[in-house]
């Protein structure tokens, strides 16, 4: 099946999930619907569910009911067929360490009938510069990156990553982002989970909240925020001002304040330099081409 | 970035290589690892070759009218099986569990049993391997191999490998991977010393002998002591070893965990 940019059609589909553990029950109902084209945040608290749900959406677990459907196909069934249109980053492990990073990657892509050029997306990601490194001696970042290159090396139309900038200097993580909105853009369903808000806000289309096994929340960022917050709740109303020139700091600074005794709030203000950290980061270390791997693989596709 | 063509509408479908190519690809990985790593050629070959030297030169295990590196030669073919079937292949495998390596294949195009085939093969290369330096070694410490105990051994050292596999499969899906470490390594030398392989199990105290006979390590040793130094065809010996591999099977398909959690 070959999906199309615009087409948002579900790609995973779970409803009524639950699975025990013994006693213990992991699951409880939980439900989540990722489509092709967008970003599903998977988020909650350590224990909440979030890997149970992940692993009964991979095949890795059959789930004691509720239903699981993965590109329209039940993943317990699976078979090569549906598994390679399936990608699955598992966070700091899955990587058969006597290998070298770039062996492990080249034999990644052995498993698909079209992968993406393996020295291709080594590059991009920044895994060629310790592409002859045994596994085992590579850095939590740099596992990730190579999880994550095998996760899409297969060109899935759905990928599962889990915690993919856990780890990873800015530079890095920028390109993971840029990659991650590549993918969705391109019509692949990516769901992903982490712990780090900003890549939500950055990235994710959708938001799955889970909580003690169960769906608690649903929608956009926006949207839960919105459902979510109290009637009498307070508000902070944040800005950031670019671009002020030294000499008009002091003069901005007195007409914020002065606005704000109008409406009746405290104001809190801090004056910084020309850039932020991350930017300053950014500049004083090499990062990789952004554009390379998309420039790679469209030169992969039309020499094919 | 502007296109990662994943799902783009020109792009072929995702789908998986066919299968001998991925079966292929993992038992090469597989055997790439075993044969770079130190400590799994040491097991593979060194002691072995060990076992060889010793058994040539040193008065254990052998048998009446029967010459010496016929004995070791047979000793060593057993020790060899058991240290690249068994113990490498648990302790590769437990580590490969507990860093989630056969949870991330079982979601590939390759899955649970291209994995399981690929090592297969990986170890009958690795045997290949040590079966050609072994042999050398054997040659020059005067060994002079028949024929006919040459391809008697074959079905031999492939019902051995099953077994092995299958037990070393085993402790590798059932127990924690500190566990499958010393376990493996245990059993190894127990098998080799005390199991039939480098003593015949006709030099044992009565009493041990009907229980020695009865190990996968008894049985093999001594199929292959028969076949290679020659002697009576111990057709019990085979029926033992044959149980131990379906039993293997078996107790790897009901038993073994994907995860270590």
């Amino acid at each position: 099946m070959v999906g199309d940019m615009n087409d948002h059609a579900p790609a995973l589909e779970i409803r009524d999930l639950t699975r025990s553990f013994g006693s213990v029950r992991a699951l409880d109902g939980a439900g989540l619907c990722a489509r092709r084209g967008e970003v599903t945040a998977l988020l909650g608290p350590n224990g909440a569910g979030k890997t149970t749900t992940i692993s009964c959406a991979t095949g890795l677990l059959k789930p004691d009911s509720g239903s699981v459907e993965v590109l329209g196909e039940d993943p317990w069934q699976a078979g090569a067929d549906l598994r390679a249109r399936v990608g699955v980053m598992i966070q700091d492990g899955g990587l058969a360490s006597g290998a070298t990073a770039l062996q492990l990657l080249h034999y990644g892509a052995s498993l698909y009938a079209y992968p993406l050029e393996a020295d291709e997306v080594a590059e991009h990601l920044g895994i060629t510069d310790f592409g002859g490194t045994l596994v085992r001696r590579l850095s939590g970042g740099q596992r990730q990156r190579l999880a994550l290159a095998l996760a899409i090396i297969g060109r899935p139309e759905l990928v599962f990553l889990d915690e993919p900038t856990a780890g990873m200097d800015p530079g890095i993580r920028r390109t993971v982002r840029d990659l991650i909105r590549a993918l969705a853009r391109t019509g692949t369903a990516v769901v992903l989970t982490t712990h780090l808000m900003d890549d939500v806000e950055g990235l994710a289309d959708q938001v799955v909240v889970i909580s003690g096994g169960r769906t608690v929340a649903a929608g956009t960022v926006d949207e839960v925020i919105a459902a979510h917050r109290a009637p009498d709740a307070t508000l902070t109303v944040t800005a950031r001002a670019r671009g002020v020139a030294p000499d008009a700091a002091e003069a901005l600074s007195a007409d914020l304040r002065a606005t704000a005794r109008l409406h009746g709030v405290d104001l809190e203000l801090s004056t910084g330099g020309a850039a932020d950290l991350e930017s300053v980061l950014l500049d004083l270390i090499d990062e990789p081409d952004a554009g390379g791997l998309a420039a790679a693989t469209a030169r992969t596709r039309e020499a094919r | 970035m502007s296109t990662v063509p994943t799902t783009s509408p020109t792009r072929r479908p995702a789908s998986p290589a066919p299968a001998l190519q991925r079966i292929l690809a993992h038992a090469r990985l597989e055997a790439r690892v075993l044969l770079t790593n130190g400590e799994q050629l040491m097991v593979a070959i060194l002691m072995p070759a060990l076992v060889l030297i010793a058994l040539r030169f040193v008065p254990v295990g052998r048998l009446d009218g029967v010459s010496s590196i016929d004995t070791a030669v047979a000793a060593t073919a057993a020790t060899a099986l058991i240290s690249t079937s068994f113990t490498s292949q648990a302790i590769q495998t437990g580590f490969d569990r507990r860093g989630g390596v056969l949870r991330w294949i079982a979601t590939t195009p390759l899955g649970r049993d291209g994995y399981l085939a690929g090592k297969i093969l990986a170890t009958l290369c690795v045997h290949l391997l040590q079966v050609v330096v072994l042999a050398l070694i054997a040659l020059a410490l005067g060994w002079h191999p028949g024929v006919g105990g040459l391809f008697a051994a074959l079905p031999i050292w492939l019902v051995g490998t099953v077994a092995f596999g299958a037990i070393g499969l085993l402790v590798a899906g059932t127990l924690r991977t500190e566990a499958v470490l010393a376990v493996s390594n245990v059993l190894f030398v127990l098998f080799v010393a005390l199991g039939g392989v480098a003593i015949p199990t006709s030099s044992y105290p009565r009493l041990l002998r009907g229980l020695v006979d009865l190990l996968p390590s008894g049985a093999l040793g001594e199929l292959l002591r028969s076949v290679l130094a020659g002697g009576s065809f111990p057709a019990g010996s085979l029926v033992v070893l044959i149980l131990w591999a379906v039993a293997g099977c078996f107790a790897v398909a009901r038993w073994f965990r994907w995860t270590s959690a």
